[in-house]
């Protein structure tokens, strides 16, 4: 190849990165409000008057914007007891299975024993499970123990769903960490488990906040579960309360969609302020076997 | 390896003694308490009938649970709808994450905040996800309607959720919707570490934009696209929330998946029998999963890099 077709080469190279680069741009931009037009949708429909939804339908610029659903949500549904018991629950759930999680993947990152094939069977087993079908053993037990329309009883039902996920994602991100470090510790007199607190543990914080992270969105997330064990409405979590929208949404679809805004606001917050773990956290060496 | 002789003794220490019990313990126990334990509960409640109102009457009845769901045209109806609907919000998640990561994986203004803002989705609670789409869809008031009116392509609204042909379709696009974004910021880590040589290398060999894809960015993202789509089929197969709330199952059993299946049977008709059946059979089809998986994975261990 001659000098001057390398060159040609190059320019028409850097038109073809251009009109790509073009391309790329109105397909995002295009793409990105097909993504965020949901939430815009619902940001605008929470600000309009009451009822007037109905009247007409909202495609993009609303008549007005205000905060009378937000208001009528506030004062006349315990959108707040709702709120603080999801944040209690979720709390409870996630800070009572990280550490025992992360104990279990550590035992299955770093030793070789009987019955550990079978652990990583059942753990991923688990996962797969749908929480409709533990339910019904659940709700037995529960009754007997007078654990129903309880949020302790909430609160154990989330470590069900919760334990095999957190050391799943725990076991992944352990495995990507090489031993050497601990081995070293050990060799300066540390015992196992003492290495495991001061080398690993530090070490492995991105991971524990991913899981953490994971373990907190999903209880958030978590509907069935407490539909099915609570009954009064002020042992309800938020997605019970929003749920409960539906029967009167119809007139109510302001106040449905302010709702939704202030159910997304502390999954939003605490993901904001976490995501940064999210990317080096998730190293899911455990799913590759 | 080139492990020093301390470093041996260190790590055949490891592999003796009760220690990995030992840190197993507090969540096996768990676990044992709150997950097998419920699960074994609802294999013994499999062999009896019994209504959940009125649990002191339980009659043993042996494998009949079994004989009716598995003769029960409703069961395979329900696992076909689970398929359809796994596969759907697969293929769907996975061609919307993967295309998105291609597209940030090209140089453009803005976006590092696109980046940052393509996962929203994800870190939104199912149920918003799900009312938000749910009112979207509403024939009456509705927006999509208004803008596919606008748009010259349908005369009235259409009733998405209540008809046969559009129900599965919706559901699947809301799931999809919810779940891409991971698929998205795995492909992408994956795509940032392809090394930029093997994409020179191939321009100074004469290789296209077709051919660059197929060579290089494909077989680059192939381990972490599998994880994606193995991770976005755990939660459709699983999921409850977007077919109940939106459909509630139907219209008829159209989006009737296993999960609403074995919760109407239990919560609705309170069969206590039927229902852990169900229990049972599903945890049964997530083992058959989980070996598929183990035997897909050691498979691949086989073919080169």
């Amino acid at each position: 190849m001659s000098q001057s077709s390398v060159s040609l080469f190059a320019a028409s190279r850097r038109k073809v990165d251009l009109l790509q680069r073009g391309l790329v741009m109105f397909a995002a931009f295009a793409i990105g409000i097909v993504i965020f037009y949901p939430f815009y949708w619902m940001v605008m429909a929470s600000g309009l008057p009451e009822g007037s939804s109905l009247a007409r339908t909202t495609v993009l610029i609303p008549g007005s914007i205000g905060l009378e659903a937000y208001a009528a949500v506030l004062l006349q549904k315990p959108m707040l007891q709702w709120t603080a018991n999801t944040l209690l629950v979720t709390v409870l759930s996630t800070a009572f299975v990280t550490p025992l999680a992360l104990l279990a993947a550590y035992s299955m990152s770093r030793f070789r024993f009987r019955g550990r094939m079978a652990m990583i069977f059942f753990v991923l087993l688990t996962q797969l499970l749908p929480a409709t079908s533990v339910l019904i053993p659940l709700f037995l037990v529960f009754r007997a123990y007078g654990l129903l329309n309880n949020l302790l009883g909430v609160t154990i039902a989330y470590v069900t769903f919760l334990m095999p996920q957190t050391i799943w994602i725990l076991w992944g991100y352990l495995k990507s960490i090489p031993g050497d470090f601990e081995e070293s510790a050990m060799v300066d007199g540390c015992t196992r488990f003492g290495a495991f607190l001061r080398v690993t543990v530090p070490i492995a914080i991105p991971g524990i906040v991913a899981a953490g992270l994971f373990a907190f969105l999903e209880s958030w997330n978590q509907y069935i579960l407490a539909y099915a064990l609570t009954s009064s409405t002020d042992k309800w979590v938020v997605s019970l309360g929003l749920y409960a929208f539906i029967g009167e949404y119809t007139v109510l679809v302001e106040q449905m969609m302010a709702a939704s805004v202030m159910a997304s606001i502390p999954a939003l917050a605490v993901f904001v302020a976490l995501q940064r773990y999210l990317r080096g956290g998730l190293a899911l060496g455990g799913l590759k076997g | 390896m080139s492990a020093t002789p301390l470093r041996r003794r260190a790590r055949s220490r490891l592999t003796q003694g009760a220690l990995p019990y030992l840190l197993l313990a507090p969540a096996l126990l768990v676990i044992a308490a709150v997950v097998l334990y419920p699960m074994l509960y609802s294999a013994t409640l499999s062999f009896f009938k019994a209504n959940l109102l009125n649990m002191d009457r339980m009659t043993f009845v042996g494998l009949q649970n079994y004989a009716d769901v598995l003769t029960d045209s409703a069961f395979w109806r329900s696992l076909w709808v689970t398929i359809q609907y796994t596969v759907g919000v697969v293929a769907l998640s996975f061609g919307l994450g993967l295309g998105t990561a291609l597209m940030l994986n090209v140089r453009f203004p803005l976006r590092g905040l696109a980046r940052a803002l393509i996962i929203i989705p994800w870190a939104t609670p199912w149920l918003v996800t799900t009312l938000i789409w749910y009112v979207m869809f509403n024939p009456q008031i509705g927006p999509i309607n208004a803008i596919l009116k606008q748009l010259g392509l349908i005369e009235t609204g259409v009733a998405w959720l209540y008809l046969n042909g559009t129900a599965m379709p919706v559901i699947i696009l809301v799931t999809a919707w919810r779940l891409f974004p991971t698929t998205t910021l795995l492909v992408l880590a994956a795509l940032q570490s392809i090394s930029p040589e093997l994409y020179e290398a191939a321009e100074v060999d004469g290789a296209g934009w077709l051919g660059k894809l197929r060579f290089i960015t494909l077989p680059g993202i192939s381990a972490t696209s599998f994880v994606s789509l193995v991770l976005v089929t755990i939660s459709a197969f699983k999921l409850f929330t977007v077919a109940w709330v939106m459909t509630a199952g139907g219209p008829g059993d159209v989006t009737r998946v296993l999960s609403v299946f074995v919760y109407e049977e239990a919560f609705r008709f309170f069969r206590v029998g039927p229902s852990s059946t169900l229990a049972t059979l599903l945890f049964i089809l997530s083992a058959g999963m989980v070996v598929a998986y183990f035997r897909l994975l050691q498979g691949g261990r086989d073919e080169p890099e």
